[in-house]
């Protein structure tokens, strides 16, 4: 697992297509100290993870091009980003979707609801110092 | 960030992502087994449940969520999209769009809205319900990989040294493999410790697995997934080569652009005008100087003015938005009203990407949508009318916007009957509106259409014919400062055209006095100023005062009896006859005196004054007085109804 050095800032990829939940979650996350790189669809995500190897990344399972779980299993499946850890956004109601995610390797859920931004933080510090 | 901000960004992500709905929706109407367009469907209703179930507005989450599982069956092909089903789904944007209509002013649906909705809720869940009792058909995926070569996976299974104690048990998943296909398995021991240190209870055993199926990779996963825990396994398929070849696409899209609240551009539109108020103080102190104190500084103050302009320009363009988000709102609007009507009808739109104030183009919306209901409604002919006039039975409804110097234009166009000049006159003497016998000329005739109280519906239909139809739209129009004109042709169609301004907040105005009060008139409506000779001022028999200005005889407006001023100076010779245009016709306003043209910011007026005719706004001048500006439609209006008033 890459853990932040001290010195620099940890970086975090937010995979999500809805324009919204990325906008809050950027400004929730910077305000945060990170720094946020962001993809808009399965396909971006799965190159961005390769190229910059965030310290963790939030991934949404619907998404255009390349669905999420399919992002998760190609990412758990290439050694160079199986270590990154996965924190997956759900909306309500799609729990069979979570367990099926955390069975296939993800760090962590997030359900879209009320105190997001809360459980945001909670979840990514309960990740990032694992 | 706070709640409001937040707020306001989820309203306008939300009213996107519904439009984009809408627009696929329609797309799938078309072609109801487009797959992208049924995954962008989904994505839409899906994202819109996470939005709203994060803002907390949890009967949009509920409605969203009843959408998504319908949408689910789509998808996955266990339903297909018919004509009924894309109608329940428009249904069911129309209720989220006022749902988010209802969180955002935070009103509660009425209890006939909340029928509605209950109602679609109901249908949809009785969809999913039926798909789910159908028989469950298999997967579409499934059927087709049936008869598919078989294909080697190579699975890393390491489980958590603890799964035995969590009761998990690893060869349930050899096991569970075993109904798919031929498994073998590699048993990696390395990490067995000596022994003497060997908990019974831990499990340090890794595996490859072998496996060679024709079940698709799917059900692969799934056995592996729900067999055990969180534990690092994974899947290739082996020969295969996944995700091969794909090209890199250019940077994010998010990089290239910003998305800022309109609030924040209109704070920005304000200071400019409050620095421009500012300026016009400055220039008028420096005017004030004498000259030879003052060349460096009238200079400086002549370069401030240029940049104050580029700025304003600047500051403008980036309200500046495209009219397409506009028009996509109306293929839905005339499918709909062609549907209430019975008449096969097409909407074609032109120019989506010309760009428009963004104020403007909100309140140009309504007008449009009035045209257009008109177009379909009164316009268009009934399918057996227009095949006896050898035209095709699909009528064409056009929407088109273009630029064209200072202005916009958006044309509605229809290849219907056209409007009959003779029956409109008939229906104008038959409203009172035209003494009988009164000859107008064709343009003239067209104009009647949108005199308050005028219809020449002959059945007042369900969707326009009231008789408020066109007044209330060319009203609209002026307010925005724009004009409506209307040309047709028998048998071809008509075209209504709007003329908008590109902006609204700023305007080059010449301030005028009245009765030692300032008033501002928009320079683009005066045609020229005159101090009118002694004897070019009559009195008519019904009491209108004209003056004659180089042979043309023009109504004159004392703007002073307008605002029940008493006047500096009753002589109209010692004043100033302004002549503006509007719409072709023209008018002279008397006023004491100019007092110079400046850049002025258009302050709304409070809606509590409820636009007083003839006013369209006000401002602040350079010397720091308030003036309203005037509304040369509106001006035009009284002139002709006071004509009109003594008349009768």
């Amino acid at each position: 697992m890459i853990r932040p050095g001290p010195a620099r800032r940890p970086c975090v990829l937010v995979a999500e297509d809805d324009r919204f939940i990325r906008r809050i979650a950027t400004m929730a996350l910077e305000r945060q100290g990170f720094t946020v790189l962001t993809a808009e669809d399965g396909e971006a995500a799965l190159r961005q993870v390769r190229e910059a190897l965030p310290d963790v990344v939030l991934l949404d399972l619907i998404m255009p091009k390349v669905q999420g779980f399919e992002v998760l299993r190609r990412l758990k499946q290439d050694p160079a980003t199986a270590g990154v850890p996965v924190i997956v956004l759900s909306s309500l109601g799609q729990e069979s979707d979570v367990q099926r995610a955390l069975a296939a390797g993800a760090a962590g859920y997030l359900v879209k609801a009320e105190r997001y931004m809360q459980n945001l933080a909670d979840e990514l510090d309960k990740v990032l110092r694992r | 960030m706070d709640r409001a901000e937040l707020l306001e960004l989820f309203f306008q992500e939300s009213g996107e992502r519904l439009r984009e709905l809408e627009a696929s929706l329609l797309g799938l109407e078309r072609a109801p087994g487009d797959a992208d367009l049924l995954g962008l469907v989904f994505r839409c209703a899906h994202n819109l449940k996470g939005g709203s179930a994060m803002m907390g507005f949890t009967e949009i989450t509920r409605f969203t969520h009843a959408l998504e599982a319908t949408l689910d069956q789509l998808r996955s092909g266990r339903r297909p999209v018919t004509r009924e089903i894309v109608d329940t789904l428009l249904a069911s944007a129309d209720v989220l769009q006022a749902l988010l209509a209802h969180a955002q002013r935070e009103t509660e649906p009425a209890p006939a809205e909340r029928e509605t909705i209950e109602r679609l809720i109901a249908v949809l869940a009785a969809f999913v319900g039926a798909a789910a009792t159908a028989a469950p058909a298999p997967p579409p995926v499934a059927a087709a990989d049936a008869g598919a070569e078989p294909v080697r996976y190579e699975i890393d299974f390491r489980v958590a040294p603890d799964l035995l104690r969590r009761g998990l048990d690893p060869l349930d998943v050899i096991d569970a493999l075993a109904d798919l296909g031929e498994v073998s398995a590699v048993v990696d021991a390395s990490a067995l410790p000596p022994l003497g240190e060997l908990d019974p209870e831990q499990c340090y055993l890794a595996w490859t697995l072998r496996l060679l199926t024709r079940h698709p990779r799917e059900e692969v996963e799934r056995c592996v997934e729900f067999a055990v825990d969180p534990d690092a396994i994974t899947i290739r398929s082996v020969g295969a080569a996944p995700g091969g070849g794909r090209a890199p696409r250019a940077i994010a899209d998010d990089a290239a652009a910003v998305r800022v609240p309109v609030r924040k551009v209109d704070q920005l539109v304000d200071l400019v005008g409050e620095l421009a108020t500012t300026h016009a103080m400055l220039a008028q102190i420096v005017n004030g100087l004498a000259p030879e104190r003052g060349t460096r500084l009238h200079e400086v103050v002549g370069q401030i003015d240029r940049q104050l302009r580029e700025l304003h320009e600047g500051i403008m363009a980036v309200r500046m938005v495209s009219v397409r988000t506009l028009f996509a709102r109306f293929p839905r609007l005339v499918r709909d009203l062609a549907a209430a009507t019975g008449k096969p009808v097409v909407l074609e739109t032109v120019g989506e990407d010309t760009e428009l104030d963004k104020t403007v183009m909100e309140l140009v919306a309504d007008p449009l949508t009035h045209l257009l209901r008109n177009a379909v409604d009164h316009g268009i002919e009934p399918p057996a009318t227009r095949r006896a006039a050898g035209k095709p039975a699909l009528g064409t409804v056009r929407i088109a916007a273009f630029q064209q110097g200072g202005h916009v234009y958006i044309e509605v166009a229809d290849d219907g009957g056209g409007l009959d000049s003779a029956r409109i006159v008939a229906k104008a003497v038959e409203a009172g509106l035209l003494a009988p016998g009164e000859s107008v000329s064709d343009d003239e005739a067209l104009a009647l259409i949108m005199r308050p109280g005028f219809t020449t519906a002959d059945a007042v239909t369900q969707l326009s014919g009231r008789g408020v139809g066109m007044d209330v739209v060319r009203r609209n129009v002026a307010t925005l400062g724009g004009s409506l004109t209307a040309r047709s042709t028998p048998g071809q169609g008509t075209t209504f055209r709007i003329e908008l301004p590109l902006t609204l907040a700023m305007l080059d105005g010449q301030v005028l006095e009245v009765a030692g009060q300032p008033l501002v008139l928009p320079l683009i409506a005066i045609t020229e100023s005159v101090r009118p000779a002694p004897g070019s001022v009559h009195v008519l028999a019904d009491r209108t005062e004209v003056v004659i200005v180089r042979g043309a005889t023009l109504p004159l407006v004392r703007l002073h009896r307008l605002f029940g001023q008493a006047p500096a100076d009753d002589d109209p010779t010692h004043g100033i006859a302004v002549i503006v245009e509007h719409e072709t016709r023209r008018a002279a306003l008397l006023v004491d005196a100019l007092a110079g043209q400046q850049q002025i910011v258009v302050k709304s007026l409070d809606t509590g004054y409820g636009r007083p005719d003839g006013m369209a706004a006000a401002t602040i001048l350079g010397d720091g007085r308030v003036a309203l500006i005037l509304d040369v439609p509106g001006l035009m209006r009284l002139a002709s109804n006071g004509r009109r008033k003594t008349a009768a």
